[in-house]
This record gives structure tokens, C-alpha cells and sequence, in this order.
């Protein structure tokens, strides 16, 4: 095959695709197998049912829209954590020193995150005692 | 569509509110991508991209006075659209399009009409006629009969090589008797 045959084969082969609706691969493509191109994109069909293909591209936006969503809560949850880790101290004294509430929050680890709470718990007898002196204000008859 | 309410029930992550959003714009931003590109997986995708990055420039974006929702959105389409033929062709625009886009407003008080729109249509049939009988002849059986081109080459009593051939002279005579038409 000659090389102007094989220009005329690879266009005609990218058009091929083009009018089947599949994707072609246009890598090959000279600007004049552009300008030329521009012509069969003039003359395919100009409508196509929107409705064809609504509901996937609407669940792919959804799911964008819900994570964009699910950042701005987790922000407002780990600002929340650093200014718990201020108010009470939380100076590592457990098996998970190396890292703070923010970041086993991050991490998504929802056991590790207990465990550190609870050693943390365990640990801080000052926080035992504050939570023990809400008992009569909020009414609870015991926390044991 | 009080669009000042949608943009603050979006920006508080109201889902209801988000498929009305949705319904609104959804054929008027794909008949856009699909006018423009004419390939439904790649109007599917550009449509997608358009939400998606409207949705990420939610907690940013201010509907000032004057102006819409929609001059944003076309504005990220627009460009989507211009990355793509960028990406694949080599060129933002097409050299007709931007010709014919002195002739008809391409956005988009209504995409459905721009579709339809008389005057490309004139055009190219007026075109088609003033061709030789042979590329007008291949370019009815390509694109309005979809015939592949081993069924063309049959018909015209050619090998298939010579028909790609004849194809690709048919579509660029074509464009130049266009732009001829256009720069008269």
C-alpha cells in the first residue's frame, strides 16, 4: 500500500467510527485531514436524543455532588476535632502517640479511631473527673 | 427557575434541588457538546465534565447581578469543548465554525433551534449541488444512506481504495465550495 493510499485508509477509517458513533483515534491526522474532516462533522446528523444517556451522566454528577458535599462535613468534623484535641490536652500517652485525632479521623480507620478514644479516655483522669462532676446538671444517675 | 434560590439550596447540598438543576440544563448542555462534536460518548463526557466542575466551583461561585447561572456553565463547556478539539484535532475551532458563527448565535437561548439551523442546512445543500455528479453521489451513500465503503465500491463499480479516494477529494471540494459560498 502506497502512502497516499494509506493516508485515504486512515482517514477513512477514523470516519468509519466517526459515523458509527464510536471514538476514533485522530493521533494520525495531517491539519489538512482536519480541514476535510470538519466537513463530515458538518454533514452527520445534527440531533441526537439527549435522553439516551440522561440518567448515567445524572448519577455521575450526583455521586460528585454528594462527595462534594461529604468534604465540606468532614472539614467541619476535623475542625471540630482539632478544637476538642486543644480544649482537652491531647498529648499522645497511648499506643497511637504519633498521630492526632484529625489525622486517625482522616484515615477512616473507625477501630483505631475508638481504641485511641478510649485510651484516651482511660488515661485522663482529669476528663473522668470533669465528665463525673456533669452528672447532677444533667440529671444522669450515674456514668459508671 | 429562581436561580438565586437553586444556587443557595445547591450550595447547602440539597439533592432535590439538584436534580431539578439537572433537569433544566441537562439537554441544552449535551445538544450543545453533541452540535459541536457530534459524538454522543464524547457529548456524554463533556456534559458529565461541565456539572462536575460546576459542582466543584459551587462553594466559590456568586451569582452576581446580570448575570445567570447558564453564562457559567456555557463558559465551562466552551471550554471543554475548545481543550477537546485542541487535544484531538489540533485546533481549538474549526475554520467553518468560526465562519458560521458570524451567521447564527451559537449560545443558546435555545440549543434545539441552533440545531436546526436553516441557514448551515441552505448552505450545504447548495453546496451539494454544485458538485461533480460523482462526489455528490458518494457523499448521499456515506452520510445520508450510511453505507460502508466496501457497499460504495460496489455500487460504483471501484475497488475500494479508489472509492476511499473519491471520498476524501468529494469532502474537501466540498469545504472549498462552502468557504467560497461564505466569502462571497
Amino acid at each position: 500500500m502506497s502512502n497516499m493510499d494509506e493516508k485515504f485508509d486512515e482517514f477513512d477509517k477514523v470516519l468509519d467510527k466517526f459515523l458509527k458513533d464510536e471514538t476514533p483515534d485522530f493521533s494520525k491526522f495531517t491539519s489538512q485531514d482536519v480541514d476535510v474532516f470538519e466537513i463530515a462533522m458538518l454533514l452527520k446528523e445534527k440531533k441526537r436524543n439527549p435522553q439516551e444517556s440522561k440518567e448515567k451522566v445524572f448519577l455521575k454528577a450526583l455521586s460528585s455532588f454528594r462527595e462534594e458535599k461529604g468534604k465540606e462535613n468532614s472539614y467541619i468534623l476535623s475542625m471540630l476535632l482539632k478544637i476538642f484535641e486543644v480544649l482537652f490536652d491531647v498529648s499522645p500517652l497511648n499506643n497511637f502517640e504519633h498521630l492526632t485525632f484529625d489525622q486517625v479521623y482522616k484515615s477512616n480507620e473507625k477501630t483505631l479511631y475508638q481504641v485511641k478514644f478510649s485510651l484516651y479516655l482511660q488515661s485522663r483522669q482529669f476528663l473522668y473527673n470533669n465528665i463525673w462532676s456533669l452528672q447532677l446538671p444533667l440529671g444522669f444517675e450515674s456514668l459508671h | 427557575m429562581d436561580e438565586r434560590k437553586v444556587l443557595e439550596r445547591l450550595k447547602n447540598g440539597d439533592e432535590v434541588a439538584f436534580r431539578e438543576f439537572f433537569e433544566y440544563y441537562y439537554a441544552r448542555i449535551f445538544n450543545y457538546a453533541y452540535r459541536r462534536i457530534k459524538m454522543k460518548d464524547i457529548a456524554e463526557d463533556i456534559t458529565s465534565e461541565t456539572f462536575l466542575k460546576f459542582i466543584k466551583s459551587l462553594p466559590s461561585f456568586e451569582l452576581r447581578d446580570g448575570y445567570h447561572i447558564d453564562t457559567w456553565l456555557y463558559a465551562i463547556e466552551r471550554n471543554l469543548v475548545r481543550d477537546w478539539f485542541r487535544r484531538n484535532l489540533g485546533k481549538e475551532t474549526l475554520d467553518l465554525e468560526e465562519k458560521f458563527d458570524k451567521y447564527y448565535e451559537p449560545i443558546l437561548s435555545d440549543p434545539y433551534e441552533t440545531f436546526a439551523n436553516e441557514y448551515i442546512n441552505k448552505l450545504v445543500s447548495e453546496a451539494l449541488n454544485l458538485l461533480p455528479e460523482q462526489y455528490k453521489e458518494i457523499i448521499k451513500l456515506r452520510f445520508y444512506e450510511r453505507k460502508s465503503i466496501k457497499e460504495i465500491a460496489d455500487i460504483l463499480n471501484k475497488t475500494e481504495d479508489a472509492t476511499k479516494v473519491l471520498q476524501y477529494r468529494a469532502l474537501k471540494r466540498l469545504k472549498e465550495i462552502i468557504e467560497e459560498m461564505i466569502n462571497e
